[in-house]
């Protein structure tokens, strides 16, 4: 038998994803060989996950500490303890006037002050303000962006490590905002952009319920008493949970969920019909289809390549063999070998933020836009800027022509068409409205049409949103979409310019550009839909999620998902496919790595699975 | 509802003991949650079949040990590196420490306590956020040899600690 010292480094090696194929033979050997071999790798491998799983309710009890400690110091303040009566007058310091009232007792006789005191408490305790009647059910966590509670009609900005009583709700307003609610057991409500939770109930033997009005929730939920299941309604359902993780989206079309872990009871309150959810099942409950759970499509966790610290704006030439990409929030854009993950030039004359990234159609031009209203051309093979475009203003996004001979460049008031065999040589068509990065717009790949979300949509969750067509060749409008529920966030056409996905809320609306009218509907409880892209034969649709860490991809012939690609951060963002549809270029970020106040963002190849 | 909260309140029991067998065979952090997921969904589906009398764990890690086997039967490329065999022992193994482990746990949570916040960091990262050393060691600017000799030594730590407890007891 090996010694002891070889069995724990061979363990250790294959545990940690470092053993070599020889050494994974020796230990397999070993763990066939002998039975003390194998205890010792169970026992590490035992101690591996248990360590990760007690640190994390630790590191989440520690969070849940300081952020109670927090309330109490707030609480303080402002002289709204939280706690108990009774625990607050243990709570409370002595202060210098308890310490006079001592003194003056002891001055003018015990028995005739505290008779009197006596009385004069009782009074005060019989007229004190009942301010405590609701109690309290939860707290706030991890505010970010425009979060409000709801009460009696009105709202208020919401705090961190704020308290929420019965009957109190919560709304979430705006593309970057959400919010975690927090009950004492540890169970969670994740909040995303534009969400509303009304009525929240529970308390002491009954069950928590909260009412998801409109939004996206990921929950997850502790064991609840049997007899105490937490109740998720919407208005057109209720989940009922007795401790697992979901997801919940809720919009003016329909309910859908998603059972990531355990199972939940679904009930549709039109007629009370029930199914359970299993983990790795979705269910919608809407107008047109029927209450039948699905199982969610396979899942892959095929990356090819990650680059750490990029993110958003970023392309795949046309032989799948480069990928540019621009750093988080910044003005340089690097080339990569997309085989070997190697950097092979850093393009730094811009002087602020790169906007927008094109190959030409043969690959050997690669364009970039800028804040700094320019458009700088590239040789790709080499990272050397040939030439350097000048604008009035911003340049938010550009395409080439499908030739190749000219350059469609879209500034904020301004689409200027450039011959690049002779760049003195420019059309402009004006503008009926002057784009800035408030507006979500897009261009279509042969820059003939500009899409662009309306600019008097209302920012408010619950807001139908419209979509104007822009042809650009007679500069008159093509017509507009109405209708939309929910903020649109994000537009992309398809490769022949038929097509054009509108992500709204948490569906994807693909409108047929010919025939004036919606081709389909692409819903799934993937929560808001951040992005998408086409592939280019235009037969599958990638969608990125703001709440959710994959990548979903869609056949656009059937409405169906066929796969969820996983491992990203908390959120993703479609970018583009690769040749044939082979690879897929995302961006991901996060912002809750421990103890950091920055997003970590990055860039991702995905290899695609075979259809 | 009953049946119901008990096959919850044993799997939720259970839970950390079934990933870490399947995690033993199934390396990558994200397909051991998937495979779990499975097994799971088999549990609730097959927990009429479940003899109270039995260890649940035993049982489960039992569907987990033919669920595995049924994933690399379909799929040539599933990542299991072990041979059924090996995988056969790797679950008589588990089922042999469950006794002296279940000890063990209670032990561990009150010696991770007992870390210096700096190793407790370096774990966080390695089990919890799941990074690779290489990864630790870009972010604390060091050494991937010296995140391994740093991890080794907590770990020494921790199965010190762990051995005095149970002494103790």
């Amino acid at each position: 038998m090996a010694p002891q010292s070889r069995l724990d480094e061979l363990i250790r090696k294959y545990l940690d994803r470092q053993a070599s194929p020889a050494e994974q033979a020796e230990l397999e050997r070993l763990l066939v060989e002998s039975p003390e071999a194998a205890d010792a790798f169970a026992d590490a491998s035992w101690m591996d996950q248990w360590t990760a799983d007690l640190l994390r309710d630790d590191n989440r009890l520690r969070t849940e500490l300081a952020f109670m400690e927090a309330i109490d110091r707030q609480c303080r303040a402002a002289d709204l303890h939280p706690l108990a009566p009774s625990d607050r007058h243990d709570a409370t310091p002595s202060s210098s006037r308890s310490g006079r009232m001592r003194l003056r007792l002891r001055q003018a006789g015990v028995g005739m002050v505290a008779a009197v005191l006596l009385a004069l408490g009782l009074c005060l305790w019989m007229l004190r303000p009942r301010t405590t009647a609701a109690p309290i059910l939860a707290h706030l966590d991890q505010v970010r962006g425009e979060v409000y509670v709801l009460a009696a009609g009105s709202r208020r900005p919401a705090q961190n490590g704020q308290a929420l009583c019965a009957g109190q709700g919560v709304q979430v307003v705006g593309e970057e905002s959400a919010v975690v609610v927090r009950y004492p057991d540890g169970t969670r409500l994740e909040l995303d952009a534009d969400t509303t939770l009304d009525e929240l109930s529970g308390g002491e033997a009954v069950g928590k319920k909260v009412v998801l009005a409109e939004g996206f929730l990921r929950a997850e939920v502790t064991p609840q008493p049997p007899d105490q299941p937490v109740v998720l309604a919407t208005p057109r359902a209720e989940v009922i949970v007795q401790g697992t993780r979901l997801k919940l989206c809720n919009e003016a079309s329909a309910t859908q969920l998603e059972t990531e872990k355990g199972v939940v009871q679904l009930t549709r309150k039109s007629d009370g019909r029930s199914v359970e959810v299993p983990a790795g099942f979705e269910a919608v409950i809407n107008d047109s289809e029927p209450l039948t759970p699905q199982p969610l499509p396979p899942r892959f966790h095929s990356r090819r390549l990650t680059l750490s610290g990029y993110w958003g704006v970023a392309a795949l030439s046309p032989d799948g063999r480069t990928l540019a990409a621009r750093r988080f929030k910044d003005r340089l854009v690097a080339l990569w070998d997309a085989a070997t993950g190697q950097q092979r030039a850093l393009l730094d004359r811009h002087t602020e933020r790169v906007t927008t990234i094109a190959f030409s159609r043969d690959g050997r031009t690669l364009a970039t836009g800028s804040l700094d209203q320019t458009v700088q051309l590239w040789d790709p093979a080499s990272g050397q800027l040939r030439t350097t475009f000048e604008y009035p203003a911003p340049v938010w996004a550009l395409t080439f022509s499908p030739d190749d001979q000219a350059l469609i460049v879209l500034t904020g008031q301004e689409v200027e068409t450039v011959a690049l065999a002779e760049p003195s040589t420019r059309r402009r068509t004006i503008l009926p409205i002057n784009l800035s990065a408030n507006n979500i717009f897009a261009l279509s790949t042969d820059g003939q049409t500009l899409a662009v979300v309306h600019p008097g949509a209302s920012a408010s969750p619950g807001a139908v949103s419209t979509v104007t067509l822009w042809d650009l060749t007679a500069n008159q409008c093509r017509g507009t979409i109405g209708g939309l529920t929910g903020r649109v966030c994000h537009l992309r056409f398809a490769p022949d310019g038929k097509l054009l996905a509108i992500c709204h809320g948490s569906t994807v609306t693909l409108w047929d550009l010919g025939a004036g009218q919606v081709r389909a509907a692409l819903r799934g409880p993937g929560g808001r839909v951040s992005g998408a892209a086409f592939s280019p034969d235009g037969t599958r649709l990638a969608t990125g999620h703001r709440q959710e860490a994959a990548v979903r991809l869609w056949d656009i012939a059937t409405g169906k998902q066929q796969a969820i690609l996983e491992g990203c951060m908390d959120r993703s963002y479609a970018i583009a496919f690769g040749p044939e549809g082979k690879t897929l270029v995302t961006s991901e970020a996060s912002n809750r790595a421990p103890g950091e106040q920055l997003w970590n963002s990055a860039v991702t190849l995905w290899d695609l699975p075979p259809r | 509802m009953g049946e119901r909260h008990e096959f919850l309140k044993l799997l939720l029991r259970h839970e950390t003991d079934i990933k870490a067998f399947i995690g033993s065979l199934v390396l990558d952090p994200h397909l051991r949650d998937d495979v779990f997921q499975e097994v799971a969904l088999v549990l609730w589906l097959q927990f009429d079949s479940y003899d109270p009398h039995r260890s649940f764990g035993a049982w489960a890690r039992g569907i987990a040990y033919r669920k595995i086997l049924e994933l690399r039967h379909q799929n040539a490329r599933f990542p299991v590196v072990f041979s059924p065999k090996t995988i056969q022992a790797v679950l008589d193994a588990y089922d042999r420490i469950e006794a002296a482990v279940s000890r063990k746990a209670e032990a561990l949570r009150e010696c991770l306590k007992e870390l210096p916040d700096s190793s407790r960091h370096l774990l966080t990262l390695r089990y919890e956020d799941g990074l690779a050393a290489e990864e630790i060691a870009r972010q604390k600017h060091s050494t991937v040899n010296a995140v391994y000799q740093a991890l080794s030594r907590i770990r020494a730590r921790l199965e010190e600690c762990i051995r005095q407890r149970l002494a103790v007891e």
